[in-house]
């Protein structure tokens, strides 16, 4: 084929690969997420109930962090179980962790009344669950069974022993906290929820992005025994994974439990479902992950996916068929995931015979050439 | 390197810790938006609806829409109270998600014209769906649950800012009362927990007999007592009182049921003991915890002896307060008085069903058994025990009409005793009621002097 056109020269902004890889960048981030918080806000405002725009600006204000205040929720979950999840380590305990790590605090701080109380519940908590996942990763270690095995046989234990500690009849208990003025609002007061999301994204950010810590963690997704023989000391990095991981979740589950003022023991691995019901933000924010880093990617996929399965859907459809969606969801997710390329390969190939039928289409005179 | 790594992550510990002290140490509150009612609480007696609109929030727990069951028969307690006062609610039947009911207001609607009667359904949610976000686009008066709305509602309430009202059916339990005394629950429709002696007694008569006590029709007992409506924290603290369990001073004691059971008595039958039963107002049941005050020694005397007999209890797997204490009752007291012999607890789950358990404490060789649960495969459990021979009751919670027609011929089935599905639907109209009239009388500018007729308040007792 001869070249015929002449060479351009165009400085134009736009035209400017830097400017132009920045853009795509920035465009496929907020791609998926903006299309979410569009689809919630349709099927919000279709139920009478805004998104948004509740009331007066006070009233706006509040629903805003409220809605925040469930971000973060989620995010901090969704960052807990990534920790793990990633290098391999399947972690079932998790909810079972946090429910403990509560527990065991609310027995030195029987109330979150005070502001000074849910101070304390917090710290406690974070300290017990940073010793349970510290437990998590020396049974890990020390009997070398594969991680679903232990993280199985932890939870159950766990759970166990939550439910001892709190003298729970039958499957189910609630312990109940003394509740105050200041619970549920707690971690919706701006002043707690931005400095709390700072200090959750830049101590993650620099673990995974800037940190040997982080750099490890990528390296062990990819192969674990070219890792281990090349030198990176998987046991430390195990450890260290199971004490953010606990210490996150212990977090997660004050920030739930100041919600309704009580602790709800599950047994039969329920706890999981803290686990499960987060698989969709970690796996979009995988995929978002490639535009920015993973922090950011994300904390968009949270915002998106909180806003539309939890307040869009919430407000138009019922729980149940929520809950299905979320499934359809993760499950499409996960098949991309897995087989991209398989679907974007399917994709060029529709469209070069799509450009083929075209071309034999001009070639016979059946359409006119634009150009 | 290794120590400075332990020291430099001690360090981070430690600064954090400093950090989050000296933050709390710091007065954070006053730089708070959310919370902490800054409402005048000084009268807790009054409610004052500060900071509300004319908004009522009706949560249905459990809720299945269908007829019989009692958390639906208290929500039509509700709706009779909504349309006597002209808002009609539609689309309720089989339609668990409560926010899909349809409300209209009719024409000859008394409340305010910006009432708003807003449905949720009432589950652990902490997304701040359920009640957070509605509280900041509503502020409504009132929160009229059908259970559970202190579980689920108070705290939300207290973080809300508003003064908004809590009213939920319920029992006697330490988180009930925290409610009442901060402020959030304000109308609680209780019950005691001795109204299950007279059904354990009619088991052991039954077992004595070898045949149990009849109505006249032939039908098995349907025993039904009064609810309680309680409304202010010094109300609350009398009636807890009134509600004991303890095996040294209960509620009802042997005696004071013995003579509807003695053959020889004038007040021998099933038509005294309903009667009986049925006044179970507040003073009634208050006079007679009074006065077992005094009789321990003759109760201690009329103690059943002769054989002894084994009773099976049937209860949820996660078991509340209320029924925990009818679990403790039978089994400090009743079991002394009645000379039985308590097996282990037969516990329901979703794959141990009712009739199952039934089966298990049958083959343990109960004489009887009695039915905490609640109505989930009951009469499954209720027949099969009649297929066994064993006698079986039901005690606590409500048993209605339907259920009731299916086995009340059964001749091995003692009865039931509760509140009945009329009296569970009276107290809830009853409940939303009051707060409807409040709402009208709040527009009319009358609110206190309403309350204070109503909940029986002088300017003495406010003092």
């Amino acid at each position: 084929m001869k070249y015929t056109n002449p060479i351009k020269f165009n400085n134009s902004i736009l035209s400017n690969p830097k400017t132009k890889r920045f853009g795509t960048k920035v465009f496929w981030s907020l791609f998926c997420p903006v299309l979410m918080i569009v689809i919630a806000c349709i099927m919000s405002n279709a139920n009478g109930v805004g998104l948004f725009i509740i009331g007066d600006s006070f009233d706006n204000f509040s629903n805003i962090m409220i809605m925040g205040r469930t971000v973060l929720l989620t995010l901090i979950a969704a960052l807990a179980l990534n920790t793990n999840l990633n290098s391999g380590r399947m972690d079932f305990s998790l909810g079972a962790t946090g429910i403990l790590a509560c527990l065991f605090a609310s027995l030195i701080v029987p109330g979150v009344d005070t502001v000074e109380h849910i101070f304390y519940f917090l710290l406690l908590s974070i300290l017990f669950g940073m010793v349970l996942g510290f437990i998590h990763s020396l049974v890990l270690i020390s009997t070398k069974l594969p991680p679903i095995v232990i993280s199985l046989g932890m939870c159950l234990v766990y759970e166990g022993i939550a439910k001892v500690v709190a003298t729970a009849n039958g499957s189910a208990g609630t312990v109940n906290l003394k509740m105050g003025p200041y619970t549920t609002s707690f971690f919706q007061e701006p002043i707690i929820l931005i400095p709390l999301l700072l200090i959750v994204c830049v101590v993650m950010a620099s673990a995974l992005c800037y940190t040997r810590y982080g750099y490890n963690k990528l390296a062990l997704v990819y192969n674990q025994k070219i890792c281990v023989d090349t030198g990176i000391n998987e046991i430390t990095h195990c450890i260290v994974s199971f004490i953010i991981a606990g210490a996150l979740i212990a977090i997660y589950q004050v920030m739930s439990s100041c919600g309704t003022a009580s602790i709800t023991i599950n047994v039969n691995l329920a706890s999981s479902g803290t686990v499960f019901k987060n698989f969709l933000p970690i796996f979009i924010g995988g995929i978002l992950a490639r535009y920015s880093n993973q922090i950011v990617g994300l904390l968009l996929a949270v915002i998106g996916t909180t806003l539309l399965y939890t307040y869009g859907f919430d407000n138009a459809i019922t729980a149940t068929a929520s809950s299905l969606i979320n499934g359809f969801s993760v499950f499409a997710v996960l098949v991309y995931m897995v087989d991209k390329y398989r679907f974007i390969n399917w994709v060029k190939m529709r469209r070069y015979i799509w450009k083929e039928k075209r071309l034999q289409l001009i070639d016979k005179g059946e359409v006119q050439n634009e150009a | 390197m290794k120590h400075n790594r332990v020291f430099r992550m001690f360090a981070i510990v430690v600064v954090l810790a400093l950090s989050c002290t000296t933050f709390s140490a710091c007065n954070i509150e006053k730089y708070f938006v959310f919370g902490g009612n800054q409402i005048d609480t000084s009268d807790p007696n009054i409610e004052s609806f500060a900071g509300t609109q004319n908004a009522i929030f009706f949560a249905l727990y459990n809720y299945y829409g269908y007829e019989g069951q009692h958390f639906t028969n208290k929500w039509l307690g509700m709706n009779d109270a909504l349309a006597a006062h002209g808002i009609t609610v539609t689309g309720y039947e089989g339609q668990k998600d409560a926010r899909k009911f349809t409300i209209t207001r009719e024409a000859n609607c008394d409340l305010p014209e910006d009432t708003v009667i807003f449905m949720v359904n009432n589950q652990n949610w902490d997304s701040g769906i359920q009640f957070t976000k509605p509280f900041a686009q509503h502020h409504p008066m009132v929160v009229i649950s059908t259970c559970n709305g202190v579980e689920f509602a108070s705290s939300p309430i207290l973080s809300s800012g508003d003064k908004i009202s809590n009213a939920t059916m319920g029992g006697f339990s330490p988180t009930y009362r925290e409610a009442f005394v901060n402020g959030s629950l304000s109308y609680l429709v209780a019950k005691y927990s001795a109204h299950i002696a007279p059904i354990f007694a009619a088991s052991v008569y039954a077992v004595e007999n070898g045949t149990p006590m009849r109505n006249a029709d032939g039908s098995a007992l349907h025993l039904s007592i009064s609810t309680w409506a309680i409304q202010t924290l010094a109300e609350y603290d009398e009636m807890s009182a009134v509600d004991s369990i303890d095996s040294a001073h209960p509620t009802v004691r042997k005696i004071n049921i013995d003579t509807f059971f003695d053959k020889n008595s004038a007040d021998y039958g099933p038509e005294k003991l309903a009667e009986w039963v049925s006044n179970s107002t507040k003073e009634n049941i208050k006079e007679l915890y009074e006065l077992n005050g005094t009789n321990a020694e003759e109760d201690v005397a009329a103690y059943r002896k002769g054989e002894e007999i084994k009773c099976g209890i049937i209860a949820p797997s996660s078991v509340n307060d209320q029924v925990g204490k009818y679990i403790t009752y039978i089994q400090d007291y009743l079991a002394k008085a009645y000379n039985v012999t308590i097996l282990p607890l037969g516990s329901v789950t979703s794959v141990n069903t009712q009739s199952m358990v039934a089966k298990q404490l049958c083959n343990q060789g109960a004489d009887f058994i009695i039915s905490l649960q609640d109505d989930t495969d009951r009469n499954n459990a209720a027949k099969i025990c009649n297929d066994l021979g064993v006698f079986f009751a039901i005690g606590g919670s409500c048993q209605n009409e339907i259920d009731y027609a299916e086995i009340k011929d059964l001749p091995y089935y003692v009865g039931s005793v509760g509140t009945s599905t009329d009296e569970e639907r009276r107290a809830a109209r009853e409940m939303t009621e009051y707060y409807l009239q409040c709402l009208i009388h709040r527009a009319n500018g009358d609110l206190l002097e309403y309350q204070m007729e109503y909940k029986g308040l002088t300017e003495e007792t406010e003092e």
